[in-house]
């Protein structure tokens, strides 16, 4: 088979969002994946969205990707988290009905132009003159394309681990790669090894729900994507309970037992994360911790267990589960396990996340060293963008996010500049501009730029063009009403009586100002949409903040265009220590802003880079200055 | 080379001219090539003191010095380092730098490299590498005392403590906003990270007003005498610093400009400024001179005013006079006995030994109060106060997001900022812009 521009093997969080992207970029992609009908499935825990992860959702919609577009579909438990706490802060999450989630987004592919879909392992890489040309499937056959972006997860060299028990394995039942395992291996690239572990999965029908305590969904579910009007999904609680002294002591008794504490896995996990052994091991001191129910489907009676993933013995799990409130006489449908496997040191990655020893090879999701759903997809995105830029115009400016303008840039910075030592998340402390990269606002930080990139469709277009629109103009308004601070005294608001009137905007800029205050004295404010108002009132709150990180940004964005050329020679510049420039080699930053965020980068090591910069262009100035011969 | 590269630099690092010893400097990695060149002889060992013949290109005999050698990083710089101990004569010292130079091997040090090197290698922080600069500054024993805190690191480590302080509220933070919805986190940070932030505002404002005395320490004490014409402030002077530093004459308005004298009090540098007579007049270079005497006298530490007791027709104390400031009645010697019904806070007679012994004692005591600080000092520079302040008026901010609406994200951002305040003193961040402006200070080979 011939004739596609871009292959993307898996069909995993970041494979579907990589093949939609690239396909949405006119690209004719081949999505290649061992069963069609997995395609989109959550192995973990079945929720989309949070901290720091609803953010990466937000501007994966605002790129028109569609990881959010179908998360609406499949949504059954909303909550928007932290909605006390200020607009940058707040992320939505919902539980997701894993079969829900898997139908919309097996239908958003089946309704993807130059989108093809092929059931076949993928055993090896074709590469013709230091490319990568195509994929050779497990079935034998030779599957051509410009650029391939790998999404395969745990799959590589994948090793699951429970109580004495090894079982190679992607995901229980599904057989790991290693034949593309050894291929990764024989290209030399770096690689390491993760784990991570997942909890047993529990009978509902054998739960007592009675006696547990209930945590409800959002009466007003905040939807994910920007252009879902109302959630339609019916609504569901999930189940809250606690370990006790019972509990720790049953695994306490078998913790030599559990496979991270045998010694049986080499890998490191993440913080986060930890087990529930790892709990009872290193916080002794606490008498009990948190589980949470979580169905994980409307007519699907299996329960997420979310607080207590083990490598403990099937048996042991059976017991310690069974002390915990509520779960008594609970059936266990599959015992939870840890999985270690293989993963690709990002640094060996550009920033379009092309491995820069093997043009036209892309990376993307759990392979890159990162977990969850929405990390994988806000990366299959960029991969999936940047393959096929490079597939249809090569040489095509490269698709890349910087640090001020979305969390994914964040993140594939994160992950190309300083590497991981454990799988990465995204939190919201990650990213230095917080204030500004907010959940709310992902449209207007992105969808521009999407347009601009080609991945966003006309309707996307035109209902984000009225929507700017209908803010700019809200924030005109606002800007045009004004008020002394006598008038703003009548309406209750103290501000220091200096004569100065101020902008209805000014006035939201204050802490305690709020919209109904401001509408007694302005009544035509009613007429102005109240999403956009709301939209308006946000932006106030932030805008003196932006105000001062704005030089901060303005340097970023200089120095992230003084871009190091790919062949650059750490070895010529006389002053870097070893350490800088082993590193340096490494890394290979593609600017001066990402030379600096090396750990270890000192001021000087960046001036020495600098001025031999300079020293090199000098000399090609000089070089083309000179008439030939 | 360019700048920001490492290469081999060398200076005179003791004072130039005549002296028993002078020590020359040289760091980078070709360190060690040039000693061995200058001595023809196998290397001593690191950090051993050998007396060595330093020898020119064609073998002729410059010097017998003691020669020292440090491998880096141990060493000040970082960097492999050279000592030669030479005999303290200006020819000497030209030959074996135009040898060093000469040589290729190394280029002569710019104002402050070796500490500007010792900083960018981690050796010493920013506030250390003041630190020596004020220390090479000193003229006094207590400034002496005050630089040798900071080159210690004893600043350094009060700066650590409080961004460790932040680093904990960040993490109070960051745990209630990127884990609110974990079970086993506390869902509210405010108290602790309320605690913390009040703490750091006393320790913040402390070190700010201590800050006032040590910068008057660090700078030395600037004391304005003032008064009409030939009261009597440049024989006061003169009388006071022990030399005829200030030309005295009978004729009124002799001082037209501002004379500065420098003298230890108590071990504190004190300048003392001479001032032009204050007096109407039409003489416009006199009346310059009188709006400088007042603009200097309005930014000293002190005023002392003089009536010339003969002269004295009642006046009232001068308005522009503080608490801490004198009011003296001069030559009481031409009133002889009349002087206690004087209003002044002091009555002086320069002439005479024990009137200005008394005077130099309420100096002394002013001045020592006027430096003294109820802690040891934690920031002394403009610089440093600057950043400071600015760290306090965030967590100030901090802790109001925090009382009034519970903004986590706008506290959480505030203590950031707080932080690389307390970041950019220790020259941790942002570094380029501040470096040029410090290190510029220093003279070539501390």
């Amino acid at each position: 088979m011939t004739g596609f521009d871009v292959i993307i093997v898996g069909g995993g969080h970041a494979g579907t969002d990589a093949a939609c992207a690239s396909a949405r970029m006119g690209a004719r992609t081949a999505l290649v994946t061992y069963k069609a009908d997995k395609i989109g499935e959550m192995s973990c825990n079945p929720a989309i969205g949070g901290l720091g992860k609803g953010h990466l959702v937000r501007e994966i919609d605002a790129l028109d990707g569609v990881m959010a577009r179908v998360a609406d579909k499949a949504g059954i438990q909303y909550r928007l988290l932290n909605r006390s706490k200020g607009p940058a802060v707040q992320g939505p999450r919902s539980q997701a009905d894993r079969k829900l989630y898997r139908e919309a987004m097996q239908a958003e592919i089946a309704a993807t132009d130059n989108l093809t879909v092929i059931e076949d392992g993928v055993d090896d890489l074709v590469i013709e003159d230091g490319r990568v040309a195509g994929v050779v499937c497990a079935s034998g056959e030779r599957i051509l394309a410009k650029a391939v972006v790998l999404t395969t997860g745990t799959f590589l060299r994948g090793l699951i681990h429970r109580g004495e028990e090894r079982i190679p394995a992607g995901r229980v039942g599904e057989a790991p790669s290693n034949e593309l395992s050894k291929r990764l291996l024989a290209l030399e690239l770096p690689l390491g090894r993760l784990k991570t572990g997942t909890p047993a999965r529990l009978d509902g029908r054998t739960i007592d729900w009675e006696k547990l305590e209930k945590q409800d969904a959002d009466k007003d579910p905040v939807p994910f994507s920007f252009l879902t009007e109302k959630v339609d999904v019916p609504q569901i609680a999930c189940g809250i309970t606690w370990t006790n002294e019972k509990t720790h002591s049953v695994i306490a008794a078998s913790i030599t037992k559990s496979a991270v504490y045998s010694g049986g896995i080499e890998g490191r996990g993440p913080r986060y994360c930890p087990s529930i052994e790892d709990k009872v091991h290193k916080f002794a001191d606490k008498d009990r911790h948190q589980v949470f129910l979580e169905p994980e489907g409307l007519d699907d009676h299996t329960v997420y267990p979310n607080g207590i993933s083990s490598s403990l013995p099937a048996e042991v799990q059976d017991e310690f589960i069974r002390t915990i409130p509520g779960l008594e006489n609970v059936t266990i449908l599959q015992p939870g396990y840890a999985i270690e496997y293989d993963y690709v040191d990002p640094r060996s990655l550009s920033r379009t996340l092309e491995v820069k020893a093997l043009p036209g090879l892309y990376l993307a999701g759990q392979i890159n060293g990162t977990t969850g759903y929405e990390e994988a997809a806000a990366q299959g995105l960029v991969a999936g963008l940047n393959a096929a830029r490079q597939s249809l115009t090569p040489g095509g400016e490269p698709v890349v996010f910087d640090r001020a303008e979305a969390y994914i840039g964040v993140m594939i910075d994160d992950l190309v500049t300083r590497g991981v030592t454990e799988p990465y998340r995204m939190f919201t402390s990650r990213a230095e501009y917080r204030l500004h990269l907010r959940a709310d606002n992902a449209d207007q930080r992105l969808t521009a730029k999407g347009r601009d990139i080609g991945c966003v469709s006309d309707a996307r277009w035109t209902f984000f063009s009225a929507k700017r629109e209908a803010l700019e103009n809200a924030i005109a308004s606002l800007k045009n009403l004004n008020l002394t601070p006598n008038e703003a005294k009548e309406l209750g608001i103290e501000i220091k009586l200096d004569g100065r009137r101020r902008s209805a905007f000014e006035m939201l800029t204050y802490p305690n100002v709020t919209l109904e205050q401001l509408s007694q004295k302005w009544p035509e404010l009613a007429d102005i949409d109240a999403a956009i108002l709301a939209q308006v009132e946000i932006e106030a709150r932030y805008s003196s903040y932006l105000e001062r990180q704005a030089s901060d940004i303005q340097t970023l964005r200089k120095d992230e265009k003084r871009r190091i050329p790919s062949d650059f020679d750490y070895m010529s510049v006389g002053s870097l220590s070893n350490e800088i420039r082993e590193k340096l080699n490494h890394i290979r930053p593609e600017t001066i802003a990402q030379a600096q965020r090396i750990e270890g980068m000192t001021p000087s090591a960046v001036l020495a880079i600098l001025s031999h910069m300079r020293k090199l262009d000098k000399s090609d100035t000089n070089k083309e200055a000179r008439p030939a011969g | 080379m360019d700048k920001g590269e490492t290469d081999t630099i060398v200076a005179l690092s003791s004072g130039f001219g005549r002296a028993g010893v002078a020590v020359v400097r040289v760091s980078g990695p070709e360190s060690t090539a040039i000693l061995q060149k200058l001595t023809h002889q196998r290397l001593p060992k690191v950090r051993q003191a050998a007396v060595r013949w330093l020898y020119d290109g064609e073998g002729v005999r410059l010097d017998q010095a003691l020669t020292l050698r440090f491998a880096g990083p141990a060493s000040f710089t970082g960097e492999d380092l050279v000592e030669l101990h030479c005999h303290g004569s200006i020819a000497v010292i030209e030959a074996v730098i135009g040898e060093i130079v000469g040589s290729g091997l190394a280029r002569p040090a710019n104002a402050g490299e070796f500490s500007q090197r010792a900083f960018e290698n981690g050796r010493i922080d920013l506030v250390q590498a003041e630190g020596i600069a004020d220390l090479i500054d000193a003229t006094g024993r207590e400034q002496m005392r005050q630089a040798a805190r900071f080159v210690a690191g004893d600043a350094s480590e009060t700066l650590e403590s409080w961004r460790k302080s932040l680093l904990e509220a960040s993490a109070f933070l960051a745990a209630s906003i990127d884990f609110s919805d974990e079970g086993d986190v506390p869902e509210d940070a405010h108290d602790p990270v309320l605690g913390l932030l009040s703490d750091l505002e006393g320790e913040f404002k402390a070190a700010l007003r201590n800050a006032e005395s040590a910068s008057r320490l660090r700078d030395g004490i600037r004391i304005a005498v003032l008064g009409k014409p030939n009261a009597g402030k440049s024989t006061l002077i003169n009388a006071l610093t022990d030399r005829d530093a200030v030309i005295v004459s009978d004729i009124p308005g002799t001082t037209r400009d501002i004379v500065e004298s420098q003298r230890l009090l108590n071990g504190i540098p004190v300048t003392l400024a001479d001032t032009a007579g204050l007096r109407e007049t039409d003489d416009p270079i006199e009346e310059e001179g009188v709006r400088r005497a007042r603009k200097w006298a309005d930014q000293a530490d002190l005023r002392i005013y003089l009536d010339r007791a003969d002269e004295y027709t009642g006046e009232a104390r001068p308005d522009f006079l503080g608490d801490g400031d004198l009011w003296v009645a001069s030559q009481t010697d031409r009133i002889a006995g009349d002087e206690t019904s004087l209003p002044h806070d002091l009555t002086l007679s320069v002439s005479e030994p024990t009137s200005l012994e008394g005077l130099k004692n309420i100096l002394e005591a002013r001045v020592k109060a006027l430096t003294s600080s109820e802690d040891a000092p934690t920031i002394v520079r403009l610089r440093h106060k600057t950043s400071l302040t600015e760290a306090l008026d965030t967590i100030e901010r901090a802790s109001s997001h925090l009382n009034e609406n519970g903004d986590v994200d706008l506290a959480a951002f505030e203590v950031s900022i707080a932080r690389s305040a307390l970041d950019q003193i220790l020259g941790r961040v942002d570094v380029e812009e501040i470096l040029g402006e410090v290190f510029s200070g220093f003279c070539v080979g501390k």
